[in-house]
């Protein structure tokens, strides 16, 4: 085959431009160790490297996620070891107390202010906080104090339930907090036991506060047992004499516990309902009139004032309080009524006052709102009135908006504060009286399985931190290994060989070469040089 | 003499010729495109002189270049083809590089912004934890913005080149119809061929082959006619056609190639191919509109799943989340998204707007809505694979919209017509769009608004689970009740069991006084052991609380004992079902007969046998009105055919409380009678001893959690009375009419009716005595709330369970812990791919096209330099040869003037005579 000038230099050219190519390529890999350089240089390696890449930064963060867990759990039992080495202080002071039935109400009352401190302590370690500032035992709410209150004012819990979750590989979360309430307050109390608290949606402000309370009488309170109450306060009028007055009442029923309908209450008195007894502080708001109660006359029959009236008696009834009215004089009007029921002769006045009823043309009034009864009169005062007084009729449209609420829940549990201050409470209440002694010593007893109780509660929360821990380490080798696996099917598909990229790059050198010597061998071969 | 004379002279005229072609080889060795040329040279003819023919000498006949036709031709056709891949092959490593470079590409991006997420989750009180997520979030979505920018930088460039390989085309094709004109004039009549101009003539070619595949003919005349792709002439004889690059009718960024025209442009684009010019227009349509489409859709279901997720969280000042990212349906950027044929007919008044509705649905193509000419009929196509995704007519009234792959496309008004072109771009621009909308690190919403309690005062061990949010919209796109207020729910909700197996769910805004929700949540089954949803978590799904007048309490009925139950009076009655299919609209009916006095019970458990439908029964009454009652005989009271009242022979035991004196206790002695009948506990009848909260006077409350009737005898003295009232209220009185005489009264119960999405029920009468008005508007109510929650354990009556907002819940990751998953969540492509997985595969596929685009043109370029091979060595010089074609033309011409000489010798001998 013929060859032209130009397809020698060509051919020279091109090989040498594609030697160099080849030589650049491998340069290029070995500088940078990866033999894929580019998705194009193989692209079925390049997406497998790429899942790796993602895989590899997932383990790293979830490496992070595991330190955090780790961190977050010791420091939860540190603060479990020292509520219990607290508790056991003072399971040794209650021991004490029971022992020694010799001791003083002042020795009780020295013991008392110990557990009290002790109470501080152990309010103050369930407040610990993190060193984020975030207190660990809140549940969901880690800014706010979880652990709230006194023994005048109830201790409550005002976390949430719930754990907090970190992801520690991608099918496995491990909780890395516990809320209080499942570990200080849902504790089984060695007796039925209950709770105190207030209604959120009480209106006093500062809001009224209900007492920790205690059980005075466990039989009784456990015939009550496991009804709630609640304790609601009336409209002052409600009462005779009008003033501060509450009702108890059961929860799921609404039946009044007697005799604690309307009954007057001093605020700061003690309670005792059955077999419990508790304390209302401050200044709860009462019941408001809604609408004020009426009876007008000629609502329920027809009025006729033509048969006399003297003689004749009618009873007004609010609440507990009856009073009887006398109609001494013929009336011919219903003014004429109102005037005599208003009479302060025969001292209808004076008895409508007693009742804070008040009586006009239209008919009768409570502007407080609690509905009376008119009651006990005849036939002719049936007319005159023109209510049916004979039977007895009640008003209707007198209504009251409850006053301030407050729960007192029964509970087969104990938070460990309200342990502590009960037993505090107990040994004050010693008075030298044998009745106080053997309510002491029921209460050691129930102190002692309480604090049993709470231990265990904590026990059974370290071991479950314990499990968790072990989760985290077993899930932190699974990583480590899955780690390594990954890398090395990375680097096989990514990194460079060297050995076999450094002997290609002397191959191609040769070609190199090769191609530039024969270049200037064959380009010095020209007929014209020997013309 | 003479004749040796003429003889040599020819000679040396032919010599002389020679070696200047010699030379004109050798000076033109490297000129591109030049054919060695040859000179043909003959002997002129002889002379008859009688003693045979005597030879005059040589002349030329022609000088003419040594080329093969066929594979000049064949050499236009390989630069084509190896151009062509070339120009693909440089654009789409760039974009290779480009999507899979660390610095650039995506992967490290969101791998990085996905552990920052973790890290918050891990801490979400930390502030700075949190501004690290807002820095991230701006870097991703910075990052989606540069890469965009990268490939609109590259689709600038191929537009760029696409200008200018036309205006070279332009200059080349009016040089060669210039060429074309000289080559006809130069060769006139004559048939010399006029080598050198055709060789500048086939390398004009060739050159013009490198920028477009063409075909050229030979008319004859020596001119060549160019034309490229179906035969859009390009030359014809000496004049050339111009070809420009104009704007796309349909979309403004595709620049199209059209012939230049007085009479508007006429666009060939479809017909080019090949060269440069074919290798950009296939890298622009094929590989760098999906590279846009693909990330762009990457970018939309990001931004939309991230804003869907942080919406339902609240942040750390108990407000629900905002926009995380950018909105994907801001005003702006859905009427971006569509846009009209420049070429629609006036007025171009026509507004419209694509709003994305599923982002799970999209696709990663284009779509043309293109109107019928004829009528008003419209297809809307998609590109990817032609398929026709809808077809309509246009809307007669506006707005209007249709739906389709995950978008919706709105007509919000204008004139549209027949022939009207639009082109639908749903996820071209996301990424460019995408940006991130956070602005303080307090604003992240990681905890979930949804907080359960267990109430410590339980006696069961039941738990309840942390419960979470699952919509905060119901099926219309309002905004639900319950966490419609900011900062709280409305209403706080509590969950009571009435019995180990039976619960409500209340509305807790007075703790003390728990009232029923609307559409109530109540006498629900519990199943011990088992999981137990407490919320519908059917959007559509509805309740029925029946309200029907007939229900309840009847009339009492008096006559000599023993009475046997009264029926409860309810009527026959027919109810429908029907299932509407929301895709095809298909209905499907479901009827239910039912019988007259049927109780509540076994109306509900025929209503549970129809598909779709739940129903429960219940039923309560209450007695009460004791103090006109004496405890001596004839009095009995009884329940159901059960005796209450104890006797002791014939007079009633002494130890019964006095219902005229105590009517407290003996309204607990009927409570602790009922109780402890082992038949009404049987059939789930038990009763409580309450006070009736406004009268303050005792009441016996009995219930049936089955919804049993419930049937109330009284035997007594003449005048002593009974109230009985059902759950509405409504009271009977029983009057006792002396021994041997009973009057007895039935409460009939009531149902709820749990009704599926899509099912409607009917009631015939229409105005149902037992359900209520069936056509009224809030026959059946939503019974969806947006929450779930569930409950398992063993509970106890009385237990309880609250369900409130999550304030303040700052350490509370739920809702972050949402967001870190949905690196793993399938949410692209209708659960296909995660969102790492589809750049994944964009990347891959760039990769295989690019790896096959080298791969095929280092086959192209072997080809071409084959074929550049046989034509070289056809045509071109080799400089030894051209050496001794000058020695041997030398030594002719020496040869020659040698001949001259004798013949001058000849000559001088001749003339030396005389």
């Amino acid at each position: 085959m013929r060859i032209s000038s130009i397809q020698i230099f060509n051919i020279a050219n091109n090989s040498m431009s594609e030697a160099n190519e080849a030589i650049a390529k491998t340069q290029a890999q070995l500088s940078s160790g990866q033999r894929v350089l580019t998705p194009s240089d193989d692209p079925v390696a390049s997406v497998k490297i790429l899942e790796i890449e993602q895989n590899l930064a997932r383990l790293e963060q979830y490496g992070k996620n595991i330190d955090i867990a780790n961190n977050n759990l010791s420091l939860e039992e540190t603060a479990l070891d020292s509520v219990s080495t607290l508790l056991q202080r003072v399971r040794e002071i209650t021991v004490q107390a029971g022992n020694n039935a010799t001791y003083t109400s002042s020795d009780y009352e020295t013991l008392a202010v110990e557990v009290d401190a002790r109470l501080d302590e152990l309010k103050n370690l369930l407040n610990t906080r993190n060193a984020g500032g975030d207190y660990i035992f809140a549940g969901y709410t880690g800014g706010d104090k979880p652990f709230d209150g006194t023994a005048s004012s109830g201790f409550v819990y005002n976390g949430t339930d719930g754990q907090v979750n970190i992801k520690v590989s991608d099918s496995t979360s491990v909780a890395t907090s516990d809320s209080g309430k499942s570990i200080f307050v849902d504790i089984p109390a060695a007796q039925n036991s209950f709770n105190t608290s207030v209604n959120p949606a009480n209106t006093s402000s500062p809001a009224a506060m209900i007492s920790v309370g205690r059980i005075t009488d466990q039989d009784v309170y456990d015939e009550f047992y496991p009804e709630d109450m609640i304790i609601s306060f009336g409209h002052d009028a409600q009462t005779n004499p009008s003033g501060t007055n509450l009702t108890i009442r059961e929860r799921s029923t609404g039946n009044v516990i007697q005799p604690f309908q309307n009954a007057p209450y001093n605020l700061g008195e003690t309670l005792e309902v059955n077999g419990l007894s508790f304390e209302i502080t401050g200044k709860p708001d009462t019941g408001t009139t809604l609408s004020p109660a009426t009876l007008n006359f000629g609502a329920v029959g027809v009025v006729d004032f033509s048969l006399p009236l003297n003689t004749t008696t009618v009873d007004i009834t609010v609440g507990a309080v009856t009073e009887t009215f006398v109609m001494n004089q013929s009336v011919t009007n219903a003014v004429d009524l109102a005037n005599l029921l208003n009479d302060v002769g025969n001292g209808n006045a004076g008895r409508l006052a007693n009742l804070g009823v008040s009586a006009n043309a239209t008919g009768l009034v409570m502007p407080a709102g609690v509905n009376f009864s008119l009651a006990g009169g005849n036939a002719n005062t049936d007319l005159a009135f023109g209510i049916a007084t004979s039977v007895g009729v009640t008003s209707t449209d007198g209504a009251i908006a409850e006053g301030d609420q407050f729960f007192v829940d029964s509970s087969p549990n104990q938070d460990v504060l309200t342990t502590l201050a009960r037993f505090s409470q107990a040994m004050r209440d010693i008075d030298g009286s044998q009745e106080s002694k053997d309510r002491l010593s029921e209460i050691v007893a129930d102190t002692l399985d309480n604090l049993n109780n709470a231990q265990t509660s904590i026990l059974e929360t370290t071991a479950s931190l314990g499990a968790r821990v072990n989760t985290l380490d077993s899930t932190q080798q699974q990583h480590t290994n899955t780690d390594l696996v990954s890398r090395e099917i990375m680097s096989e598909l990514r990194d460079l060989d060297y050995a076999e990229a450094a002997s290609r790059l002397s191959a191609q050198t040769l070609v190199l070469e090769a191609a530039q010597a024969t270049f200037v061998r064959i380009s010095q071969l020209t007929l014209f040089s020997r013309l | 003499m003479a004749g040796l004379l003429d003889t040599a002279v020819s000679g040396l005229r032919v010599s002389q010729s020679a070696l200047r072609t010699t030379g004109h080889n050798i000076a033109n060795a490297n000129t591109p495109g030049y054919s060695r040329q040859g000179v043909e040279v003959a002997s002129t003819g002889g002379i008859n002189s009688g003693a045979g023919f005597i030879g005059n000498g040589a002349r030329i006949t022609a000088i003419e270049r040594t080329v093969d036709q066929f594979l000049i031709t064949q050499l236009r056709t390989d630069t084509s083809l190896a151009s062509e891949l070339d120009s693909f092959n440089v654009n789409i490593r760039q974009l290779d590089t480009l999507l899979s470079d660390p610095s650039t590409g995506l992967s490290q991006g969101l791998d990085k912004f996905f552990a920052t997420m973790e890290n918050g989750a891990d801490d979400p009180t930390s502030i700075p934890s949190r501004q690290l997520i807002i820095s991230e979030a701006e870097n991703l979505a910075l990052r989606f913005n540069t890469l965009y920018e990268g490939i609109q930088t590259l689709s600038n460039n191929v537009n760029q080149k696409m200008g200018v390989a036309v205006s070279q085309i332009n200059a080349l094709t009016a040089s060669i119809a210039e060429m074309n004109k000289n080559i006809v004039q130069a060769q006139g009549g004559g048939d010399q061929p006029a080598n050198d101009l055709l060789d500048q003539r086939d390398e004009a070619l060739r050159r013009l082959s490198e920028l477009v595949s063409i075909d050229v003919v030979d008319p004859g005349d020596g001119s060549l006619n160019v034309s490229m792709g179906s035969g859009q002439s390009l030359i014809l004889g000496g004049v050339a056609r111009e070809l420009e690059v104009v704007d796309g009718t349909l979309d403004p960024q595709l620049n199209e190639i059209a012939y230049k025209g007085n009479a508007g442009n006429l666009v060939i684009t479809d017909f080019v191919s090949g060269g440069e010019l074919g290798g950009l227009l296939d890298f622009r349509d094929s590989t760098l509109n999906t590279a846009f489409n693909e990330l762009g859709r990457v970018a939309l279901v990001l931004s939309d799943t991230f804003n869907e997720v942080h919406s339902q969280g609240i942040d750390l000042n108990n407000q629900f989340g905002g926009l995380f990212f950018s909105d994907v349906n801001a005003p702006a950027t859905a009427t971006a998204r569509v846009f009209g044929d420049s070429s629609n007919a006036p007025p171009s008044d026509r507004v419209m707007n694509v709003e994305i509705t599923d982002t799970s649905q999209l696709t990663a193509s284009d779509y043309v809505l293109e109107v019928a000419s004829g009528d008003t009929s419209y297809r809307v196509t998609r590109e990817s694979d032609g398929a026709v995704v809808f077809s309509g007519a246009l809307p007669s009234s506006f707005p209007s919209s249709i739906e389709f792959d995950g978008v919706q496309l709105n007509f919000t008004s204008g004139s549209f017509q027949a022939g009207d072109r639009f082109s639908i771009q749903p996820t071209r621009t996301g990424a460019r769009d995408i940006a991130s909308a956070l602005d303080r690190p307090d604003q992240l919403a990681f905890a979930s608004p949804l907080v359960t309690t267990t109430d410590t005062g339980n006696t069961g061990n039941a738990e309840i689970s942390a419960g979470s949010l699952t919509g905060l919209t119901d099926v219309n796109g309002n905004a639900l009740p319950l966490f419609a207020n900011t900062g709280a729910m409305s209403p706080p909700l509590i969950v009571q069991f009435t019995s180990p197996t039976t619960y409500d769910v209340l509305n807790n805004t007075d703790p003390a006084n728990p009232v029923q929700l609307d559409p109530p949540i109540r006498n629900r089954t519990y199943v011990p052991g088992q999981v137990n949803q407490l919320f519908s978590q059917d959007p559509g799904g509805t309740l029925v609380a029946a309200n029907g007048a007939s229900l309840g309490i009847g009339a009492a009925v008096a006559g000599a004992g023993p009475l046997a139950a009264n029926p409860n009076g309810y009527p026959s009655e027919t109810y429908t079902v029907t299932y509407t299919d929301p895709v095809s609209g298909a209905q499907t009916f479901q009827a239910m007969n039912s019988s007259p006095n049927d109780s509540a019970k076994s109306i509900a458990s025929q209503l549970s046998n129809l598909q779709g439908v739940t129903a429960t029964a219940r039923n309560s009454l209450m007695v009460g009105g004791f103090d006109s009652l004496t405890n001596t005989a004839p009095l009995q009271i009884a329940l159901n055919g059960v005796d209450l009242v104890e006797y002791n022979g014939a007079a009633v035991d002494a130890t019964i409380p006095n219902p005229a004196t105590n009517p407290i206790e003996f309204n607990s002695y009927l409570a602790d009678r009922i109780n402890a009948n082992p038949a009404l506990q049987a059939s789930g009848i038990r009763a409580v001893a309450a006070t009736n909260a406004s009268t303050g006077q005792p009441e016996l409350r009995v219930f049936s959690s089955q919804g049993d009737d419930l049937n109330v005898t009284l035997e007594a003295n003449v005048g002593e009375t009974l109230a009985v009232a059902d759950y509405n209220a409504a009271t009977v009185g029983l009057t006792g009419a002396g021994a041997g005489n009973q009057e007895t009264v039935t409460v009939g119960g009531t149902l709820d009716i749990e009704l599926a999405a899509d099912q409607v029920l009917n009631a015939s009468p229409v105005l149902s005595a037992l359900l209520g008005d069936s056509s009224a508007a809030g026959f059946a109510k939503s019974s969806y709330l947006g929450i779930e929650a569930s409950i398992n354990g063993l509970a106890d009556t009385g237990d309880r369970f609250n369900l409130d907002f999550n304030t303040d819940g700052i350490s509370d990751n739920r809702n972050a812990l949402d967001l870190v998953n949905l690196s793993s969540k399938a949410t692209v492509d209708d659960g296909l791919k995660t969102l790492s997985d589809s750049y994944g595969t964009l990347v891959e596929l760039v990769g295989i096209e690019t790896n096959s685009s080298t791969i095929k043109l280092n086959a192209g370029n072997q080809v071409l330099a084959q074929t550049e091979n046989l034509r070289n060595s056809v045509s071109a010089v080799n400089l030894d040869e051209e050496a001794a074609n000058l020695i041997q033309f030398e030594q002719i011409y020496n040869a020659n003037a040698q001949v001259i000489s004798v013949a001058r010798d000849l000559f001088d001998r001749l003339l030396s005579i005389f």
